[in-house]
């Protein structure tokens, strides 16, 4: 490399889905949440990781209503920001989240 | 029905009471019902005791612990039922859970001989999470599936006989609401427990350590027990059930429909009523009264005061309000029993959220236009201390129906066309109040608060069933005329007697001037305190004291104090009337407005002392005390900025 050239690191973005990003009826398989307190929580509704799950409803506040087999659960705004996910559709919502 | 020893103490005195049963003797078996919220636990505790604990298609319809005696045959055995509050696993993230679990969990004589998972046949996977955590103890468990109907109409079918093989427990299907299935739950209780415990389940390789390790052993666990049982003959696909959230759940919308669901419902309640009323109030005021001033016309003139001018009077306006409590309580059992609540809940999120409050707060708010004192206990829901504090702080500003009752009358009288409206705009008011001053105390005494998600399990919409509404509505219906009966008998003594007692004019007990009693004496010291909300009068500012001790009686001493008033002018003014004449009097001819400061200060004041005893109970004395203060302090100056500005317009 040539002494007069500076080397410059680029941060790479990396997309990350939430289920925020999610259109209205998209579907998506559910990632492990970075919190485990959320993970147990979304787990004991019966929404755990791996899990396919449905936007069926936008809700006053940002919310969602997903569904997971027969199982319909309301999450808020900012939870639904948090919640990780892998689209199934064509449909990719997408999150800048920091640097790689 | 009774609490547990030890255990959180059963509200006090209220208009939400639950019913009661007998006590088990001691040595009577104990039988849990357990599992997740909503699957049906109080609709089958109330099935085989007889109880009337309250029941709704929401979760956390249950906090607090409920015991009755179960006798499934006459002769045969008796089991001490214990309904304890939903749960999903032992892992408690809330008060409520906490108490699922200590008494499942922790050694002690109340712990249950056996435990009866009620589990939701739609939802298996998730009921059974909780039946993993206790097979893992050696304790003695029944699967009791219920909502195999719904189930069914999805095409989802449960073999119990093949969940009992894969999960090593029995299995039976019974459904509460129909009381079906309710001898089997009997027999394989009494087969269970003839039998010595069973031996705890282990985990498999490799998930002895990390609790999300264990919890995904669980999921497997029990994914293949449902695998075994479970036949799916439909796809799942878009029920009914997600067509109406579709509009009650709309960004838009949604709260639109609330707000339109809440005014239908009072507005309901008021025209339907009314008639109702009107019959009662002549039952009273004409035969009742005759009768009872014919049989007492040789008794002491102060027994015949105490009868006519103060039970009958007092008390009996009071029960001519009786059918238009029914009908509210019944509307609300019809929104509570459909599964509308739990969308409501998640509509106010947002304006929760502005409070520092999860959504799910909102669901004891909501109990709190029944009854405040259920509702401060069912904060237990929240799992966050400083935000269970702050809901039960925000629970009074919510207008119980107790308040209701002083609406009506007064917006009759005032308002005619207009009642329903002006009743709905009380409630709007009281939505208002919550939002201004759980957004204050956010700004101030709860800056530091963090949020609480709010995930909130979707019941599917159900079919109101005439037993469960009917069993709700009397529940409240007979909590409301205990109070009638009980604390408000009791005011009325005491205003009759403070009313009977002259403090100047020199006559004898029970002979004085109205004007001239105690009671006019104590009410008028604290009548110049409300000289800027244009409600001065004494005769106001005494039923807002009794009204500390009950909101039902202001009309009570409304009624005793005009009917005195009225005996001794010998006129017979219809206590409307009586009412609007003081109201005008003090008001400087601004009756409206000032009628308008007095329902506001009504709807903002301390509610009951059973309510302060609520709060006492749930955030101590400090809070409690606090939360008194700040309550008067809203009032008086919401109710002299309604006046002022009401006095611009007339």
């Amino acid at each position: 490399m040539p002494a007069n050239i500076a080397t410059v690191t680029v941060p790479a973005t990396v997309t990350v889905s939430t289920l925020h990003s999610l259109g209205l009826h998209d579907s998506a398989r559910l990632d492990a949440p970075a919190e485990p307190s959320l993970r147990r929580s979304l787990a004991r509704l019966g929404l755990r990781v791996g899990a396919v799950i449905s936007v069926i409803q936008r809700t006053p506040g940002g919310g969602r209503v997903v569904s997971c087999g027969d199982v319909r659960v309301a999450i808020d705004g900012p939870t639904a920001r948090q919640v990780a996910v892998t689209p199934l559709d064509d449909h990719v919502g997408t999150l800048a989240s920091g640097t790689a | 029905m009774t609490q547990l020893a030890g255990r959180p103490q059963a509200p006090g005195p209220s208009c939400h009471a639950d019913g009661t049963t007998r006590v088990a003797p001691a040595g009577t078996p104990i039988v849990a019902l357990a599992g997740t919220p909503n699957v049906g636990k109080s609709t089958l505790f109330n099935a085989l005791t007889g109880a009337r604990r309250t029941m709704g298609n929401w979760p956390g319809t249950t906090v607090e612990v409920g015991r009755g005696l179960w006798r499934p045959e006459p002769s045969g055995t008796a089991y001490d039922l214990v309904d304890l509050p939903g749960a999903y696993s032992l892992d408690a993230t809330s008060p409520d859970e906490e108490l699922t679990r200590d008494l499942i969990v922790t050694p002690s004589d109340q712990r249950p001989d056996i435990v009866v998972l009620v589990a939701d046949a739609a939802h298996l996977s998730r009921s059974l999470y909780l039946l993993a955590e206790l097979r893992e103890r050696e304790q003695r468990v029944v699967v009791a599936l219920t909502m195999t109907d719904v189930a069914a109409r999805r095409g989802i079918t449960v073999d119990p006989r093949r969940l009992s093989a894969a999960t090593g427990v029995p299995v039976l299907a019974l459904d509460p609401r129909a009381r079906t299935g309710l001898a089997t739950l009997a027999h394989a209780i009494a087969d269970v427990l003839a039998h010595p415990h069973p031996a705890a389940r282990t985990f498999g390789p490799g998930h002895a350590g990390d609790s999300l390790d264990q919890a995904d052993e669980r999921f497997a666990w029990l994914d293949a027990a449902v695998d075994a049982a479970v036949d799916r003959h439909a796809q799942v696909r878009r029920t009914w059930s997600d067509r109406v959230d579709a509009l009650v759940m709309h960004r838009v919308l949604g709260p639109v429909v609330f707000l339109a669901v809440m005014w239908l419902v009072f507005q309901v309640t008021t025209t339907v009523a009314a008639p109702l009323q009107d019959v009662l109030d002549r039952l009273f005021s004409g035969p009742v009264t005759e009768v009872a001033n014919s049989v007492l016309a040789q008794a002491p003139t102060l027994v015949r005061g105490l009868v006519v001018d103060g039970l009958i009077a007092g008390v009996g306006m009071l029960l001519t309000f009786v059918p238009l409590m029914a009908l509210m309580f019944l509307l609300l059992a019809l929104l509570e029993d459909s599964g509308y609540m739990a969308r409501a809940a998640v509509v106010a999120d947002r304006t929760m959220r502005a409070m520092g409050l999860p959504g799910r707060a909102f669901l004891p708010l909501i109990v709190g236009f029944g009854c405040n004192v259920p509702a401060i206990a069912a904060t237990r829901v929240l799992s966050g201390a400083r935000q269970r504090v702050l809901t039960a702080l925000l629970v009074p500003f919510t207008s119980c129906s107790a308040r209701l009752t002083v609406y009506v009358m007064l917006a009759t009288t005032f308002f005619q066309d207009w009642a329903g409206t002006v009743v709905f705009g009380m409630y709007l008011l009281s939505i208002l109040l919550v939002i201004v001053v759980g957004f204050g105390l956010r700004r101030t005494l709860w800056r530091t608060m963090g949020s609480e998600p709010l995930l909130l399990d979707l019941p599917a919409y159900q079919r109101p069933t005439v037993r469960v509404m009917s069993a709700v509505t009397w529940v409240r219906l007979q909590g409301f005329l205990r109070t009638a009966g009980g604390v408000v008998v009791a005011t009325v003594c005491i205003v009759w007697l403070l009313q009977a007692v002259p403090v100047r004019g020199g006559a004898a007990i029970g002979e004085a001037r109205i004007e001239d009693s105690a009671y006019a004496a104590v009410s008028g010291a604290v009548a110049p305190v409300f000289g800027p909300a244009g409600f001065a009068q004494w005769q106001t500012a005494g039923a807002l004291v009794t009204g500390f001790v009950a909101k039902e009686a202001v009309i009570s001493s409304w009624a005793q104090t005009y009917a005195v008033s009225d005996a001794e002018q010998g006129a017979g003014t219809p206590l409307g009337e009586a009412i609007r004449t003081d109201f005008v009097a003090s008001s400087d001819g601004h009756a409206g407005a000032a009628v308008l400061a007095f329902m506001a200060f009504l709807l903002a004041y301390t509610p009951c002392v059973a309510t302060l005893a609520a709060q006492r109970r749930e955030i101590g004395w400090r809070w409690a005390l606090f939360g008194m203060g700040m309550q008067l302090a809203v009032a008086w100056v919401l109710a002299v900025v309604v006046f002022q500005i009401g006095k611009l317009f007339g």
